[in-house]
């Protein structure tokens, strides 16, 4: 489904975060990515979203080559899949069910949907009871598992997840990666970064080790 | 059958957009209600510069009305030869008033002339030791009113000099010449001062929507991670440009109003002592709709511009 080929980033004033990447992500499966801080796993989910350009090298989305897509194509390659950071990145100004709506609305779903659709992935989160409140409001665990509600409302065929972990306590930690497995199980491909070898090391799942800006086994 | 799900999507994405709209079109509103202050200073900074070549244009064309009517009283004395008789020069008027150029032309007897003279003047003893009278008969023509323009006045007059029953004649075409050159200098400086301000409005709702589109950085970001366009992020800052645009030229219009009221209260006496019926000219509905049309429209233009120039900082 996703295929990185020889994937390098530089940067001007911090040169070279990623070097000679070559990944492939199979339709339907789950990966963790893990590394130390640094190692450059931020950066290369930001390449496979889209976010960034590589410097070099070719990402293929389905066979097809991504790497070039103007704007317009970016938004809708985006509206593919689920994005999850480790600082939620909710908006503050609206309530929780609006926050999970977003991507509905942006990408055209019918609004008699809608309502539908939100309370279904809240209540995968088991946050049915919140969605009138604030996102302030609500504890780091919740406000996170409100951004996997949002990542996943559109049913995307690929979840992103940036350190989803990485502010909560090992318990809740457990929680939201059970979770992801949740939805790897009905067929979603997810690569998840965190630096919690401890943590990913249960599921039996594959684990791509990056150091340095370089994947080693 | 497949034609009809296409047709489906359609009017569903037809539908989606326009609710975006309307969405986009309460969101605009609820940030200006929301931050109030900061939006209505900006309102009245648009306000007061747009007030400036609304109220030159009231004041330009009050003026204009005015000379309008001088223009009106615009009068050609014919001054014919010594052997044309009173018969005559009425024949004459009758013939000049015929013409499409002429709206009435009036004989003057030569010895009512004088008598007029003689008490404007009081020179009752000057004019009594005289021969005889001095003056020819006369004829007082008014022009058309419509008959404005400085080439067709003057047109008139040499084709009244080359009359051969005609002596004289006395136009004052060069006072005319040069209200109409002074009109047309103050109405350069209205257009210059009008293009300039709105220019200086443009870049006053650019500048705010820039500054508006810094401030919601982060949502912009979030906006686009979860597939927005370009277009949907931009769609609510137009309509801040458009809320901008129209509540400005609202305001403008009020202020305008305002003043124009006040200052009629002072011309009213001013211009009764003169014995003139000068008045400022109030706004027609469609003069005001116009502005507030443009006003907006500039708004949504400006903000167009700011917004997409930031937006290339997205991916």
């Amino acid at each position: 489904m996703i295929r990185l080929q020889n994937i390098c980033k530089r940067y001007p004033e911090s040169g070279e975060i990623l070097a000679q990447i070559d990944l492939q992500l199979d339709d339907g499966e789950m990966c963790f990515l893990t590394g130390p801080s640094g190692s450059g796993k931020s950066t290369l989910l930001k390449v496979i979203a889209l976010i960034e350009a590589p410097t070099r090298g070719k990402l293929y989305f389905d066979e097809r080559n991504v790497t070039g897509l103007n704007k317009s194509s970016i938004s809708s390659f985006r509206k593919k899949m689920g994005l999850v950071f480790q600082d939620h990145r909710l908006l503050n100004d609206r309530n929780v069910f609006e926050n999970v709506a977003l991507p509905l609305r942006i990408n055209g779903f019918n609004p008699k949907d809608i309502p539908r659709r939100v309370r279904a992935a809240l209540d995968k989160v088991n946050l049915l009871n919140k969605e009138k409140s604030s996102p302030i409001s609500l504890s780091g665990g919740e406000q996170q598992r409100v951004g996997i509600a949002r990542a996943i409302v559109h049913r995307p065929r690929l979840l992103l997840a940036d350190e989803p972990t990485g502010n909560l306590d090992p318990e809740l930690s457990a929680d939201i990666m059970k979770l992801f497995l949740d939805f790897n199980q009905i067929g979603v491909t997810a690569l998840i970064a965190s630096h919690d070898v401890s943590l990913i090391t249960g599921f039996n799942k594959k684990i791509l080790n990056l150091d340095n800006g370089r994947l080693v086994n | 059958m497949k034609n009809k799900t296409t047709q489906g999507t359609l009017n569903t994405q037809a539908i989606l957009w326009f609710e975006h709209h309307i969405d986009s079109f309460k969101l605009s509103l609820n940030r200006a209600i929301n931050g109030p202050v900061a939006f209505i200073f900006t309102a009245l900074m648009i306000a007061i510069a747009l007030s400036i070549p609304i109220s030159l244009y009231v004041v330009f064309s009050s003026v204009q009305q005015l000379t309008n009517q001088w223009d009106s009283d615009k009068q050609i004395t014919l001054f014919l030869a010594d052997q044309v008789n009173y018969k005559q020069a009425q024949q004459l008027a009758e013939s000049i008033a015929s013409k499409k150029e002429i709206a009435n032309a009036v004989a003057i007897n030569k010895q009512a002339a004088l008598d007029e003279f003689k008490q404007q003047m009081g020179l009752d003893s000057i004019t009594e030791n005289l021969p005889q009278n001095p003056l020819p008969h006369l004829i007082i023509a008014n022009p058309e009113a419509t008959l404005s323009d400085f080439e067709s006045l003057q047109a008139l007059e040499s084709e009244l000099r080359d009359m051969k029953q005609v002596q004289q004649v006395q136009f004052d075409l060069l006072w005319f010449q040069r209200l109409q050159a002074m009109l047309a200098v103050i109405n350069r400086i209205q257009w210059i001062v009008s293009i300039v301000l709105l220019l200086a409005i443009a870049l006053i709702i650019a500048n705010v929507i820039r500054w508006e589109v810094t401030s919601r950085h982060a949502e912009i970001e979030i906006i686009k991670l979860v597939g927005a366009s370009d277009a949907y992020v931009r769609r609510p800052f137009l309509y801040s440009g458009f809320w901008l645009g129209i509540s400005g030229s609202v305001l403008a219009l009020i202020i305008v109003s305002l003043c124009s009221w006040l200052i009629q209260q002072s011309t009213t006496t001013l211009s009764s002592l003169f014995g003139s019926d000068f008045q400022l000219t109030s706004l027609s509905i469609d003069l005001a709709s116009l502005i507030i049309i443009s006003a907006s429209l500039l708004g949504v233009g400006a903000a167009w511009v700011a917004v997409t120039h930031k937006l290339k900082l997205y991916r």
